[in-house]
């Protein structure tokens, strides 16, 4: 009797000790520490739908219990940066865009990468992908290429032949004609030559008259690297040519409140007969945002009189940056490591979703339809990197593309307000010069055709 | 001593009091003051805040066309607003103040506007009053009143219609305090006033009108402060263009704390120290405007 009680309770306290060493083991496998969350903000929306499901797969998949938060913003996107920095809310990677690397950098705000790149991890992005005024400071690297884009004139073939053009315009004197004759003929049926996004003239000029500007040899957004000065006289043809557009009924009505996506509904609803935008965005624009049946192609820009200069590569040498005051750095790079991986990169190039720029990814993947459909899309011989302009030029009163948007609608002289622009953007570089704020670049042997020869020491 | 002793009284309320006062001065006060600072500096957020004295204040009354166009702007938007708002408002409040079937359903419908984001409702208008593909001018080719689309958002006319949305979104807001005016009528005046064989409209001109004139008072100079506020709407419309032709001087402001550009140069900078200064002379403007008003409406406030 006391045998069996015994035994009975012997068996009890060994069960009792295997539910606990079972309990234990059970909390230690699953209790798992709370993931690092590594914030990562972008102001791409076209390729949302394959990162968006990249992401998640890194999510469930990677080993380092590390979390992305993935944050897309496309309006205001510098300005929101702005605010999480002011209010030390930034995310850990982000996106490089107009201005960000040339305000952050000065600022102390990114991180050198040089500890986490390895020989082999830089031998993939190939020969001159690494260069000072680009991606490199002082012998710091603070980002590495991955996406490339330059805008190229968007066209309606099926339009352009309806009015009789054989080819796309070589010049802005041959666009305005066109874009004339286009309105002439076929605007009874509600479809006209050219339009552009004028609701935010920024947006409309600095994808447009700024690269026709640099393809024609001319300035770099009015700056002259061979003298160091601001000098906007050399726009004048071409605005010449875009205030005639606007001037003769050869434009789509009511561009000066048009914003890029009512615009591309006029495109893919076969209204508009050419406009220009960049290469990284339109295609998946007509196939996943507005898909259209149009037949329409795209053509290297026009220029004044031939090319005489380069298409600037936008975000050439440049993609991610990292937060330097992000909490958990090694994380950081294992999450940029990732968005830069070649089986990411490859992805994004087969589904022609940008033109990647990282050798080691593109020569894995397949060639994308949309380099198929639209062979212009691809870079060419007149595609360059450009060097970068002074910063912190901030001109009283109108910037140039307000300045440019009044001249083209007719609202300003155009001699009086080139004239003007010349005078307050040196005025407010030399103050700024002065204050040390910003630097005078000067390159006096500069050629716009070949850019890239400032980097050869 | 007798403050004292008042104070103990009245601690009641100061305590009552306290956290909306802390909440304000953290969340109001502290921001302008910060926001102020700036005024006399050359101060972009990055680069170390340089004093330049009253340089910023010489730039605005010299030097900037564009802040003195945002400021007729301004006042072209608030008259127009007040016109096409608090009229239709209060004839609504007249109506609705009735009891009739569905007239609850009809006061939400008619306040609805009110809760609705502007950015949304912005948007939402800009899609009706767009130029070629909006559904305004597509009804009206329709209908055969025109025969060429009307360019509603182009420089002649953006502000007009600018002024239209503004109104579109109070009619509501300002018809719900109308209603809480005309509530707060007391019924024996109409009542003595039936007795004495007073019609519809001569109750509307001797006791309703005069008997809101306190609350129209208020009602006015909230929609004048509000009118001057504007600018999510503006800025979803036209972003104050077509060539600053609906620049307005709240969204001029903004512009200058978180300029809009794609320019490398970093025009994308903010200017916080000639903001601040715009700000100042911009909040003596309304003040002004305000101090005004209400010297001139003093005789409704009896």
């Amino acid at each position: 009797m006391q045998k069996s009680f015994i035994k009975k309770t012997r068996v009890r306290l060994w069960m009792a000790v295997a539910l606990l060493i079972a309990g234990l083991a059970w909390g230690t496998t699953y209790a798992a520490a709370p993931k690092v969350k590594i914030k990562v903000w972008t102001m791409n929306r076209h390729d949302a739908e394959y990162m968006t499901a990249m992401v998640n797969q890194f999510n469930k998949q990677n080993k380092d219990n590390i979390e992305i938060v993935y944050q897309i913003f496309t309006d205001n996107y510098q300005q929101t940066l702005d605010l999480a920095y002011a209010t030390g809310e930034a995310p850990d990677v982000f996106m490089d865009a107009t201005g960000v690397y040339e305000k952050r950098l000065p600022a102390g705000d990114l991180a050198a990468l040089d500890s986490y790149l390895t020989p082999a991890f830089k031998k993939r992005f190939g020969n001159g992908a690494f260069l000072d005024g680009i991606n490199m400071e002082k012998g710091s690297i603070y980002s590495l290429p991955a996406i490339g884009t330059t805008p190229r004139l968007i066209y309606n073939k099926s339009i352009f032949k309806r009015a009789g053009i054989k080819s796309p315009p070589r010049t802005v004197a041959e666009m305005a004609r066109d874009a004339k004759l286009i309105s002439t003929k076929l605007s009874k049926e509600g479809i006209f030559g050219y339009a552009q996004n004028f609701k935010n003239p920024t947006q409309a000029l600095s994808r447009s008259v700024d690269y026709i500007m640099m393809r024609s040899g001319g300035v770099r957004e009015g700056y002259d690297f061979k003298t160091g000065k601001f000098d906007f006289t050399g726009y004048k043809p071409i605005l010449q040519a875009y205030k005639e557009i606007f001037s003769s009924n050869g434009a789509f009505p009511g561009c000066e409140s048009l914003d890029i996506d009512p615009l591309r509904t006029q495109f893919a609803a076969g209204k508009i007969g050419m406009y220009i935008s960049w290469t990284h965005s339109e295609p998946g624009v007509y196939q996943n945002q507005f898909p259209t049946k149009e037949a329409w192609d795209m053509a290297p820009l026009p220029t004044i009189r031939g090319v005489k200069g380069s298409n600037r590569i936008n975000l050439a040498g440049r993609f991610w940056l990292m937060n330097s005051k992000t909490k958990s750095p090694k994380d950081a790079w294992k999450v940029m490591e990732f968005l830069y991986s070649d089986s990411l990169l490859g992805g994004y190039y087969e589904r022609g979703l940008g033109l990647v720029m990282v050798p080691s990814a593109v020569k894995k993947a397949k060639k994308p339809e949309t380099v198929q459909k639209w062979p212009a899309i691809q870079f060419d011989k007149h595609d360059k990197i450009w060097p970068n302009i002074p910063l912190n030029v901030r001109p009283e009163g109108k910037d140039m593309y307000q300045v440019f948007a009044e001249i083209i609608f007719g609202a300003t002289d155009l001699d009086r307000g080139l004239a003007d622009l010349n005078a307050r953007y040196n005025q407010a570089f030399d103050k700024a010069v002065s204050e040390h704020k910003s630097t005078r670049i000067v390159y006096p042997n500069f050629n716009p055709a070949e850019p890239g020869k400032v980097f050869q020491k | 001593m007798a403050s004292i002793q008042q104070f103990k009284r009245n601690h009641q309320i100061y305590l009552m009091l306290t956290p909306n006062l802390l909440i304000f001065l953290a969340l109001t006060i502290y921001p302008v003051i910060w926001a102020l600072q700036y005024m006399f500096f050359s101060y972009d957020g990055i680069n170390a805040a340089k004093f330049v004295g009253f340089d910023n204040f010489i730039r605005l009354f010299t030097r900037d066309d564009v802040f003195w166009r945002s400021v007729v702007n301004t006042l072209v938007y608030v008259g127009g607003k007040l016109v096409l708002t608090l009229p239709p408002a209060f004839i609504l409040a007249v109506i609705l103040n009735r009891k009739f079937r569905g007239q609850g359903l009809l006061q939400g419908i008619m306040f609805s506007p009110t809760i609705m984001s502007t950015a949304v409702m912005a948007l939402m208008f800009y899609l009706i009053f767009n130029v070629y593909n909006g559904v305004l001018n597509h009804l009206l080719v329709a209908t055969g009143l025109i025969q060429v689309p009307i360019n509603w958002l182009g420089k002649d006319l953006a502000m007009l219609t600018c002024v239209m949305v503004g109104a579109w979104g109070g009619i509501g807001n300002y018809m719900i305090y109308f209603l809480a005016g005309l509530q707060s009528i007391p019924k024996e005046i109409y009542e003595s006033a039936e007795l004495d064989g007073v019609n519809g409209f001569q109750r509307m001109v001797h006791i309703t009108i005069p008997m809101m004139g306190p609350i129209l008072q208020v009602i006015l100079m909230l929609s004048i402060i509000i009118a001057f506020q504007d600018m999510q709407s503006i800025m979803v419309l036209t972003e104050g263009g077509p060539f600053s032709a609906t620049q307005v001087m709240f969204l001029y402001i903004y512009q200058l704390y978180f300029p809009i550009s794609a320019s490398a140069n970093t025009l994308v900078n903010s200017d916080f120290g000639y903001g601040a200064a715009v700000s100042i002379v911009a909040a003596a403007i309304i003040g002004v405007v305000t101090c005004v008003y209400l010297y001139c409406s003093r005789k409704l406030d009896y």
